[in-house]
């Protein structure tokens, strides 16, 4: 059997395994393993398995993803999130749809403290539903944009999603941190632009709220300036060399632990969530690096990455087209597996002919990522919606109504960005040249 | 039966208290590293300790993560087999995940018997990198024996 033969027969048998319900991570290695040894040697195998944990698991590229994971735990565990939306609420939530433009402006502040998406999703939950439902706003609104602005901790900086995509193809993590802000700023804006036109067309789905003083307003203006500062520390510091991304992660942990703890926000129950919580996400992640690593080397010696990157160059259509056609394997594979496992496995094979086709790689990992973000709203594996349900009981089938308008606007976004593909690079461009 | 669970979650759990331990000197060397940097006097060999505590960190919460269900798996499509056929994906895939974990703690244990032959240290501090193919090492047997709990417990051998 040919290399090439023995690699689809590879994709097929993991296809199984992730079926049959075998962790991805174990999954990949195992097969990753098994097809070394089938190819090459089963002593190289056992190098191979041993040597890729064990540089995954001591590589100080990594060490990023725990901090920032700890980081956005410990801003989760302590009322921060609250605190940012009672603040825009007073600016916001007298005009009509306002509770929820108030949410989604309340998670984009929280998301640049906070990289998680399901986190964020959870916490906007229990505070911006209850208080929606306050009001009488329609369920479908209030689950769909809480749902919807989970997903902008996929783009948004800190993103755990942006640290991997960056460390997967070797770009710059601050340079991925710069190109994630003007898309994510563009879909919070077309998130507050539908919640405009669904209240123009149906005023009852969200009724105005009283005003607040503009004494009231004042008063809560610390809350945006203390999470701006820490934003901008860590994105300035890391932007002007001050320090590596993983020491950006710990300095932004310490300045969230400083600001929880004076505030008297967080328990020792609370940090002890977070540590463990941040063990688990961290683990989980690297865990999945290191098991894609091994299939990665198998997949290398079958050589179907190049093989790949040749057939889709070959291909008659235009680049664009392309592009849609690896856009849409990546939604598709994203709702069947799990998006982020998706992206780990499937970055590699495509990023070659993505790059020969002409594409910038940090565009193209934006592009990805906005795909990822309409993953985790869109059935069957909807980690967002399941989170909004579980904290509110809401049916399924309501959020997922609620969620079709932001979902059309993160299509909406990602035409914008075939269109003016600079709207990723030239932050990027202007700041790090 | 369930004691022996109960033996084998307590040392999953000792091994996340330790991988805790670890991230929090991760972040402990880092920050001081920055300050020092600042007075012009950094750590020499700080990323070494960074980069074996991240070994500890990922490493050591391995079993536990595995206790509580927490590495992705691909669960909506077994929702819809029958608790049979699920049974027997759930002893087939237990199964492969002992015997690959077995199989990395094994390599683990030759890979540090190698390290301590060629007495491979790092640059900075010269610390030994074998402890860390050890450690890695326990924690993989530690995780085969977490998915033999799994296995039992699917088999319903978790009750006296």
């Amino acid at each position: 059997m040919s290399e090439i033969t023995v690699g689809i027969i590879a994709c097929f048998v993991l296809l199984l395994l992730f079926a049959a319900g075998l962790e991805l991570a174990f999954g990949m290695a195992l097969l990753g393993f098994v097809g070394f040894a089938y190819l090459v040697s089963f002593t190289a195998a056992s190098n191979l398995i041993v040597k890729d944990f064990f540089d995954t698991f001591i590589n100080y590229g990594f060490t990023v993803i725990p901090m920032f994971v700890l980081m956005g735990q410990i801003a989760s565990h302590s009322d921060i999130a609250r605190r940012l939306y009672m603040a825009a609420h007073k600016f916001v939530g007298h005009i009509p749809g306002g509770l929820a433009m108030t949410t989604v402006a309340g998670a984009t502040l929280f998301k640049a403290i906070c990289g998680s998406t399901l986190a964020t999703a959870a916490a906007f939950a229990g505070i911006a539903i209850p208080e929606m439902d306050r009001y009488k706003y329609d369920k479908r609104l209030s689950t769909g944009v809480v749902a919807s602005v989970g997903t902008l901790g996929v783009l948004i900086p800190p993103s755990i999603v942006l640290i991997i995509y960056a460390i997967i193809v070797e770009e710059s993590i601050g340079r991925m941190f710069l190109a994630g802000i003007v898309p994510g700023i563009v879909i919070a804006l077309f998130f507050i632009v539908v919640i405009y036109g669904w209240v123009r067309i149906n005023p009852a789905a969200a009724p105005g709220t009283p005003p607040a003083s503009w004494s009231e307003r004042v008063r809560t203006l610390p809350e945006f300036l203390w999470v701006s500062v820490i934003f901008f520390v860590i994105i300035g510091g890391m932007l002007g060399g001050f320090f590596s991304p993983t020491e950006a992660g710990s300095i932004g942990t310490l300045a969230v632990l400083i600001l929880a703890a004076a505030r008297k926000e967080l328990t020792l129950k609370g940090l002890v969530l977070s540590v463990s919580e941040s063990l688990r996400t961290a683990c989980m992640v690297i865990t999945l690096i290191a098991g894609s690593m091994v299939l990665g080397h198998f997949l290398a010696v079958t050589e179907i990455p190049f093989r790949a990157a040749d057939w889709i160059l070959g291909l008659p259509i235009p680049p664009s087209l392309i592009m849609c056609f690896i856009i849409l394997i990546y939604l598709i594979g994203g709702t069947f597996i799990d998006d982020l496992a998706f992206m780990i496995l499937a970055t590699p094979i495509f990023y070659p002919a993505v790059i020969q086709l002409g594409y910038d790689p940090v565009w193209f990992g934006i592009v990805i990522l906005i795909t990822i973000m309409i993953g985790v709203v869109i059935p069957p594996v909807a980690m967002c919606v399941f989170v909004v349900r579980g904290i509110t009981g809401v049916p399924i089938n309501v959020i997922y109504r609620g969620c079709l308008p932001f979902i059309l606007s993160l299509v909406a976004c990602l035409a914008l960005l075939f269109l003016f593909p600079s709207l990723a690079y030239f932050l990027p461009n202007l700041l790090m040249k | 039966m369930q004691k022996f669970m109960k033996v084998v979650l307590a040392a999953d759990y000792a091994l996340f208290a330790v991988a805790g331990l670890g991230l929090g000197l991760m972040m402990l060397v880092t920050l001081t590293d920055v300050v020092m940097r600042y007075f012009g006097k950094p750590i020499v060999g700080g990323m070494e300790i960074v980069c074996f505590s991240s070994a500890v960190v990922i490493g050591f919460a391995i079993p536990y993560t595995s206790w509580i269900k927490g590495h992705i798996v691909v669960d909506f499509l077994l929702e819809k087999l029958s608790p049979k056929t699920v049974r027997i994906l759930q002893i087939i895939t237990r199964c492969m995940g002992i015997f690959l974990f077995v199989f990395a703690g094994y390599n683990f244990v030759i890979y540090g018997l190698d390290l301590i032959r060629t007495g491979e240290v790092t640059a900075g501090f010269r610390i030994p990198y074998y402890p860390i193919t050890f450690g890695l090492a326990l924690s993989c047997f530690l995780q085969s024996i977490t998915l033999l709990c799994d296995l039992l417990t699917t088999l319903g051998w978790n009750h006296e």
